[in-house]
């Protein structure tokens, strides 16, 4: 090591070193005053600021009182100059200050480079003699410093537990009361009894039970519990709940609500909806749709029903009206068109309409007890008449709604968009379902899609598993059993199964001069299809196409069945079905 | 664009349907007016993340190099010095490899959260590299450490026991980190990382921005930040720095946590003497870290049976405390979950409704908003349950995890390693290159093969 | 190192034994960190976030003004011109209880006077932000939100933003109105002008 030098007393190197030294603590006094001031400058700045003065707010108050005293108005203008200006001053003097600090922690970092290179000792490889038992004694000592610090930080935790509040645990009403405070909504167990909105729970189209007729004859009454007349029409769907099944139908000047016994079909009540600021016979209503199109929806309380016009209403099941409102007539061809949503104790409008540039389309989260608006979102989409849902994926519940042209999906509790998709063309009717994992989209002018939910913002490139482009339906939502999915085309009449994983096509029906509006529905591992001119057919849920029977209903179906317990209830243009197996 | 349809939409709007509008908003003027459009300047271009994903892989295979082979400690500190400069002031400190922890965390617990690429690989290089070739991340890359590493004035040397005592705080800073950010309840790591300040005292990076934008710097310089806490923090860190060798990287880091179970498998390691070791202990003095380990003696067979005996015991201790931190942590989660901002408003919403607490109808106040908001008080009930129970679960795994890690140091203190000489250890060792450089033998090794270097004193 | 196991056979089995351990686990940390690697890499997003303030849960309670770690607050006041109503009496623009309309200190609401008021034609008025002057503490942004159109309101402005990993004012935001958004849309704007 002849390369390294004694410095001696009086050498350069000596003297540099001091400089250096000197240097590292005149810039470190600086610096520490420095970021003093700055301290006091920040807190001033936060807690004193200049433009929130108690004085400006007394003056303007005061001459309110007095607005024509001129000598005020000038003092207030006078203080609020010097106020600005002050605020100012203090940013300017916080960045500066910055700027300063930076710049001086720089020569400080030079100048302890400095003393540290020039201070350095030679290397004096002369220590003490190896010890041989240093590794053990340092060994022992860390293994009672690791207990001691251990020891340490239980008893810190102890201390910072005590110091706490108390637990948050016995704060919280669930241990308190030892129960949950009871919701004013249904369990979702009560939800997959029941039928509370369009294709049921989920908007799946599938029914919880299996006793479902494979066939009826509605000329003998063979399977027919009940039939009854429907006074006004409509496209809407039944929903049924308990024992009590609903229906909205509409005329051009009278808008109603039914409400009939499940069991015998007896007409219970009916309501007219007629809200303040309702408007009779819009002009943008389409015939294909009418005057009714969108399905109520229940919570097993009460009924919400809507009407192509706006007018919205809920009903409790007795008939009494609870409230109802006008939401006014969508920029939209079919009028408001899409089926209600409830969602613990909210109930959930999807209003898209216009093109994405009208900024018109919303999303309105209502409070279901008082109909009051709780959340309006505007979404960029144009419009459509698919039926949002609500899926539980992933533990997370999801908004799934879909427009013209993005999926868009929310937290539907407090309306924050969670992911979207742009997957989807003009003329938006099918509704979305979720089956094996992945939610299904599709229409006519774009794509069949299964998307993987999850992620945040744009995910069209990274989440979709797998997408179709033949036959593709332009009215009817598809349905699944977790399996297979199937596809109904309005027009065409085909029925395409695919695998719902991976989207391999298994087999398609064509059903020559058979036109669907009404979508497939599952019960029992049989698929459920109801043509426009009335004709019903029942086949097999399989890999194989298998039809089992096939019936005349006698008049037009254009609406999907409801479905309880053993019962399947199926609108038609004239009448109101039951069909059922045992006739109680 | 439809025809008429800005019409329909005034009228629309006008009728107060489904919109909030109170006023008619005017859409022709006679005086030609046009409405502006408002502007929204774009945040940092994309695809620079790759830039920075770019140096950081680069950088991280320089320092490798220079670690391993080509071991020169100057290159080393000129590396450390760049990295510093452009992971630190031009980037700002962020997204570092050490808060990516909570990010990626944030990624697994969490189903709402997307994980930005970057930041995954961010998190996931340093850890191959430090797995294949050491941890010369530590030691070159990192701008927190060099930011310690400039500040080194005159090194204590911490005593053995307590620089092992004091390397568990970090193990525990990343235990907590990870159940936060698991929780969705704060990134700690990031809240109080004191270096950060010191990078945005001079932030290049966003005056670069603001010049490549063809604009003046946004605020004039008023885009320096200032946070007190952090400021006062970054003080006591720098002056503890001055004297104790990266106490960050030592006692805190969470990363380095990991770094440190990642290079005691590594495939490389730093060596420190090129040929023979003549025990003359330069390396020792040279190492600020407290890295270096002596050559073992040997023992008699009376030592070795001891031994044995306190490594079962250690063994069992090791086990014992794992389920008792785990089950002193669970005792804690009703105070953890209190770092969960949903937790806190649903405990504030029940004394409220409870008369426990006073109702403040300041917007500031997130009760205040809750109410504003209507939503239903059971569900936000059943969301401070579940985020709860998370923390039960959370809380479990964390405290286990510490006390597995403070039972594996006490097993790894029993057991007795052979070592013929002076030798970095394989987790203390921040691959700075200053070993090397002090070494006799490295010193004989270069004047043997290159004339130009003939000082060991190399920054 | 291997050069040196000659000297001693059990020394030797003994460091062999420790290498394979070793190398054994390496092999099973770098397969681990390739797995967790390659399922994280399949739901991650190639463009970075950033944050942003969701108008619509944006309850404009000024926090934005103080918590922003600059000095000056990142988020600025913002105009959404195409729901404006451009009223001659502005509740962003004027004091509740202002004396005239006019743009004297005393009448005006924003503490710094960001806000440019400009004659359009009879009734209307048009109102610019100066973001060089806005301080982000959305008393403008309450007073059109309580009583006019909505038109103005809070955004991250990402030529100030550094876009901490955990923004400080998302922190402190009482409503949660802070979202993580992809760097490739990196505004909500209230008139959905980004869908345009």
């Amino acid at each position: 090591m002849n390369n390294t030098q004694i410095t001696p007393k009086g050498s350069p190197r000596r003297d540099w070193r001091l400089a250096c030294v000197a240097v590292a603590c005149v810039t470190g006094a600086v610096s520490l005053t420095l970021i003093a001031a700055m301290a006091v400058n920040y807190l001033r700045l936060r807690d004193a600021d200049p433009l929130a003065s108690p004085k400006l707010a007394g003056m303007k108050e005061a001459l309110y009182e007095h607005p024509a005293d001129e000598q005020l108005k000038d003092d207030i203008r006078r203080l609020d100059l010097r106020l600005r200006k002050a605020h100012l001053r203090l940013r300017t003097r916080l960045a500066t200050g910055g700027l300063l600090l930076g710049s001086i922690l720089i020569v400080l970092v030079v100048s302890i480079r400095a003393a540290e290179i020039l201070g350095r000792k030679p290397p004096h490889p002369n220590h003490p003699h190896n010890d041989p038992k240093r590794d053990d004694r340092i060994a022992g000592a860390s293994r009672w410093s690791l207990i001691a610090l251990t020891a340490a930080i239980g008893c810190g935790a102890a201390a910072w537990a005590m110091l706490s509040e108390p637990s948050g645990d016995t704060l919280l009403p669930a241990h308190v009361n030892g129960q949950k405070p009871e919701p004013d909504y249904p369990t979702p167990e009560e939800v997959r009894k029941n039928w509370p909105r369009f294709r049921g729970p989920g908007g799946a189209g599938v029914s919880a039970y299996a006793n479902i007729p494979v066939s009826w004859n509605v000329e003998t009454g063979e399977n027919i519990l009940w039939k009854t007349p429907v006074p006004l029409g409509g496209m809407n769907s039944p929903v049924a709940w308990g024992n009590r099944v609903f229906l909205a139908g509409a005329k051009k000047r009278r808008r109603e609500v039914y409400c009939f016994d499940a069991e015998t079909g007896r007409l219970l009540w009916t309501r007219r909806v007629q809200p303040a600021g309702s408007k009779d016979d819009p002009e943008n209503v389409d015939r294909d749709t009418g005057l009714s199109a969108p399905t109520c929806s229940t919570d097993g309380k009460r009924l919400y029903a809507i009407f192509p016009n706006g007018d919205l209403a809920s009903f409790d099941f007795s008939g009494k009206e609870i409230w109802s409102r006008n939401l006014g007539v969508p920029d939209n061809i079919y009028g408001y068109a899409t089926s209600l949503l409830t969602w613990r104790g909210r109930l959930i409008v999807q209003s898209d309409q216009g093109t994405p540039d009208d900024a018109l389309s919303v999303l309105l989260i209502l409070d279901a007890a008082t109909g009051k608006t709780l959340r309006t979102i505007r979404r960029a989409v144009a419009g459509s008449w698919t039926t949002p849902a609500v899926f539980s994926i992933g533990g997370a519940e999801r908004l799934v709604t879909v427009g013209d042209p993005w999926v868009i999906t929310y937290d539907p509790a407090d309306g924050r968009e969670t992911w979207r998709a742009r997957l989807m063309g003009p003329d938006v009717a099918p509704s979305p379902i979720y089956s094996a994992g992945l939610v299904f989209t599709v229409t006519a002018e774009a794509k069949l899609s299964a998307i993987r939910p999850g992620g945040t913002g744009d995910v069209t490139d990274s989440h979709v598993a797998w997408s179709a482009t033949e036959d593709l339906p332009g009215i009817c939502s598809p349905v699944s059993d977790g399996t297979l999915l199937y596809t109904l085309t309005s027009e065409g009449g085909v029925l395409t199964c695919y695998e719902a994983a991976t989207g391999k096509r298994i087999w398609s029906k064509e059903y020559e001069n058979l036109g669907f509006h009404s979508s497939p529905s599952l019960a029992g591992g049989r698929l459920y299809l109801f043509s426009r001119d009335g004709t019903a057919i029942v086949l097999e849920s399989a890999r194989r196409y298998k039809e089992l029977a096939r019936m005349k209903m006698g008049e037009g179906i254009h609406t999907s069945p409801a479905f309880l317990d053993g019962r399947m209830f199926v609108r038609g243009v004239k009448n109101l079905f039951c069909i059922s197996g045992g006739k109680k | 664009m439809r025809g008429g349809l800005i019409i329909a939409t005034v009228l629309v709007l006008t009728t107060g349907v489904f919109a909030e509008q109170r006023f008619a908003v005017p859409t022709e003027f006679d005086s030609g007016y046009t409405k502006p459009t408002t502007q929204h300047p774009d945040p940092r271009a994309s695809m620079m993340q790759y830039v920075d994903l770019g140096v950081l892989i680069a950088t991280l295979g320089l320092a490798s190099f220079l670690t391993l082979k080509f071991r020169r400690r100057w290159a080393i500190f000129t590396l450390m010095i760049f990295c510093l400069v452009y992971f630190g002031f031009v980037r700002g400190g962020c997204v570092c490899p050490i808060g990516a922890i909570q990010n990626v965390a944030m990624a697994i617990f969490l189903g709402d959260y997307t994980l930005p690429l970057v930041v995954l690989a961010i998190f996931v290089i340093p850890l191959v590299f430090t797995l294949l070739l050491g941890r010369a991340f530590c030691g070159a890359v990192c701008p927190l450490g060099a930011v310690q590493d400039v500040f080194l004035l005159r090194p204590l040397r911490v005593p053995g026991w307590l620089d092992q005592a004091l390397g568990l705080l970090a193990y525990i800073y990343l235990a907590a980190a990870v159940l936060l950010a698991a929780t969705g309840s704060a990134l700690i790591i990031c809240r109080y990382d004191p270096f950060v300040s010191l990078f945005r005292l001079l932030p290049l990076g966003k005056w670069i921005e603001a010049l490549t934008r063809g604009g003046t710097v946004p605020g004039g310089i008023a885009s320096i930040t200032i946070s007190i806490h952090l400021l006062v923090l970054l003080g006591v860190l720098v002056v503890i720095c001055m004297f104790v060798g990266r106490a960050y990287c030592r006692f805190l880091c969470p990363y380095g946590a990991i770094l440190r179970i990642c290079s005691r498998l590594s495939l490389k390691r730093v060596t420190i003497t090129p040929e023979e070791c003549i025990k003359c202990r330069l390396c020792e003095d040279a190492c600020h870290f407290g890295a270096i380990r002596q050559p073992t003696q040997t023992h008699g067979g009376h030592d070795r049976t001891r031994g044995k005996g306190l490594l079962a015991g250690m063994v069992l201790l090791a086990g014992a405390l794992t389920f008792a931190a785990g089950w002193g942590a669970s005792l804690l989660t009703p105070y953890l979950a209190r770092t969960n901002a949903q937790v806190r408003l649903a405990e504030q919403i029940w004394r409220e409704q409870n008369a426990l607490a006073a109702r403040s109808d300041d917007i500031n106040d997130p009760g205040e908003v809750f109410r504003r908001t209507d939503t239903p008080i059971a569900r936000l009930y059943d969301d401070a349950e579940d985020i709860k129970r998370r923390f039960l679960i959370g809380s479990w795994i964390a405290g286990g995890f510490i006390g597995l890690v403070i039972g594996g140091r006490l097993v790894r203190l029993s057991v007795r390693r052979r070592r013929e000489d002076y030798e970095a250890d394989r987790g203390s060792c921040l691959a700075c290159g200053r070993c090397f450089a002090k070494c006799p033998m490295e010193q004989a090794r270069r004047k043997g093969r290159s004339v130009s270097l003939t000082t060991g004193e190399d920054e | 190192m291997s050069d040196k196991a000659n000297e001693n056979a059990n020394k030797s089995k003994r460091v062999s034994r420790r290498d394979l351990l070793r190398n054994g686990l390496r092999g099973g940390a770098l397969v681990g960190l390739g797995v967790s690697t390659g399922m994280l890499w399949s739901q991650s997003r190639t463009e970075g976030s950033v944050w942003q303030i969701d108008p619509l849960k944006c309850v404009a309670c000024g926090n934005c003004a103080t918590y922003c770690v600059l000095a000056t607050s990142a988020v600025k006041c913002v105009h959404a011109y195409r729901m404006c109503g451009y009223c001659d009496l502005c509740f962003g623009y004027f004091e509740p209880k202002h004396e005239a309309r006019n743009s004297a200190a005393e009448n005006q609401l924003c503490p710094t006077g960001a806000i440019r008021r400009t004659y359009v034609e009879d009734p209307y008025y048009e109102y610019t932000i100066d973001e060089s002057l806005c301080v982000g503490c959305g008393k403008c942004v309450r007073g059109c939100e309580e009583q006019g159109n909505g038109s103005l309101y809070l955004q991250v402005r990402h030529d100030r933003c550094l876009n901490c990993s955990q923004c400080s004012i998302a922190e402190a935001c009482p409503a949660g109105a802070f979202v993580r958004l992809p760097a490739g849309a990196p505004y909500l704007p209230k008139d959905m002008e980004r869908e345009g």
